[in-house]
């Protein structure tokens, strides 16, 4: 019954926390302009930090009270403090575009370290491949993609947060259904906190998550995913982010931060809509893709992006029908 | 709320990935139980197919990014 009063009071805590730390971030001068607003309001960033702190907190109780195993415990808090600690980092330092794909490779040592992982993929239709050795390559590579893939749809208000949301809530349904003895409190714990965040982050934003919170979220899928053995369903749930992290590496083939190129994804047109800013040497990403036929304000740009992650999370989800089979 | 004209086509090129992602690991799974391509040394032949394997998974990303890039051109013609 604690388990449940700690998720419950876990929410309220990280809105109050959040909303104390952004006035202390925006003190400190660590802000961010929101470019799709006419009026380009400055933004409190490094939202990431209370996130960290309050799930850190969170399961360090849950611990205590013998609800967490030490393994789980240590493995997924180890992975999304190296992964927030990385984008930490990157904000306050503006690291060079190979640092946060190189350095969030450390992420994944937690979860080898404390052998939280089963070296087995498994597909729908009764496939699976054990890969003793390539599956520990696998999750040091799938921590960090999954880490940066989730920081490269941070582009609009709350897209990132609420893709991530409904990735992890695809997953906790998956590792029930796949197998019930799974303990899902962990992940439970990470949606309660996020639940307390979500509120300052949708659209109009209040406070950005960072890299520090994107990576921590990515990190956090990944680590989820692995420890559940819900690898195939946290794929096909995350195809949004994938296909908008896949057009860009594809269309520089090296890791290189945005900021430095010069391109024009999309533009705000002075009726306050987000269009294609029709740029040929810009990558074909998941916003504009969206905006290329029609302008839409960055509102609908949300609401389209969370669509699209129902939508995957339902093909996730679907199979499961013929997972046994 | 206002949909995106693109956001159907986005979707379905999301369906064709998700065939493949329970196509190739479903064909490749019946094809490495059948088949052993070097019989003196277990290694060379993980080698062998763990290349065919990656060759599989790069032809599905050309693919996904040819698919896309004609959508987009789709999309800017006017096509949606």
């Amino acid at each position: 019954m604690i388990q449940y009063i700690l998720l419950i009071v876990a929410a309220p805590a990280t809105y109050l926390l959040t909303k104390f730390m952004a006035r202390v971030i925006e003190r400190l001068g660590y802000v961010g302009v929101d470019i799709f607003k006419l009026d380009k309001p400055v933004i409190p960033s490094l939202g990431g930090i209370p996130i960290l702190i309050m799930y850190s907190i969170l399961m360090y109780l849950l611990y205590l009270a013998g609800f967490v195993a030490i393994d789980v415990f240590a493995a997924v808090v180890l992975a999304c403090l190296i992964a927030g600690f990385v984008g930490l980092l990157d904000d306050l330092y503006d690291m060079p575009g190979y640092f946060k794909p190189l350095a969030c490779l450390l992420a994944g040592l937690p979860i080898i370290l404390f052998g939280t992982y089963i070296p087995r993929l498994y597909f729908p239709l009764g496939v699976s491949f054990r890969i003793t050795y390539i599956y520990i390559l696998l999750i040091l590579v799938g921590v960090s993609v999954s880490a940066n893939t989730v920081n490269m749809l941070d582009v609009v208000n709350g897209s990132a947060l609420i893709g991530t949301l409904v990735v992890l809530v695809t997953l906790a349904l998956s590792a029930v259904i796949i197998d019930p003895s799974n303990d899902i409190l962990p992940l439970l714990a990470l949606l309660s906190v996020l639940a307390g965040f979500l509120p300052h982050n949708i659209y109009p934003s209040k406070i950005f998550i960072g890299n520090v919170g994107a990576l921590f979220l990515g990190a956090a899928v990944a680590s989820f995913a692995i420890i559940y053995k819900v690898e195939f369903q946290a794929v096909v749930a995350m195809l949004p982010f994938i296909h908008n992290s896949f057009f860009f590496m594809n269309k520089f083939r090296r890791f290189v931060e945005h900021k430095r190129l010069n391109y024009r994804v999309t533009e705000l047109g002075s009726d306050g809509l987000i269009g294609d800013a029709g740029d040929p040497n810009a990558p074909v990403t998941l916003v504009r893709l969206l905006v290329a036929p029609n302008r839409l304000s960055e509102l609908d740009v949300v609401l389209n992006i969370t669509l699209l992650f129902i939508f995957s999370s339902i093909l996730a989800m679907l199979s499961l029908l013929w997972w046994w089979v | 709320m206002k949909l995106s004209r693109s956001i159907y086509y986005i979707a379905f090129i999301l369906v064709i990935q998700y065939i493949f992602i329970i196509a190739i690991p479903y064909m490749l799974f019946h094809l490495y139980l059948s088949v052993v391509f070097v019989d003196w040394s277990v290694f060379i032949d993980q080698l062998i197919k763990a290349v065919i394997s990656a060759l599989f998974v790069g032809v599905w990303l050309y693919q996904w990014m040819w698919v896309t890039n004609r959508l987009y051109k789709y999309l800017r013609r006017g096509g949606a």
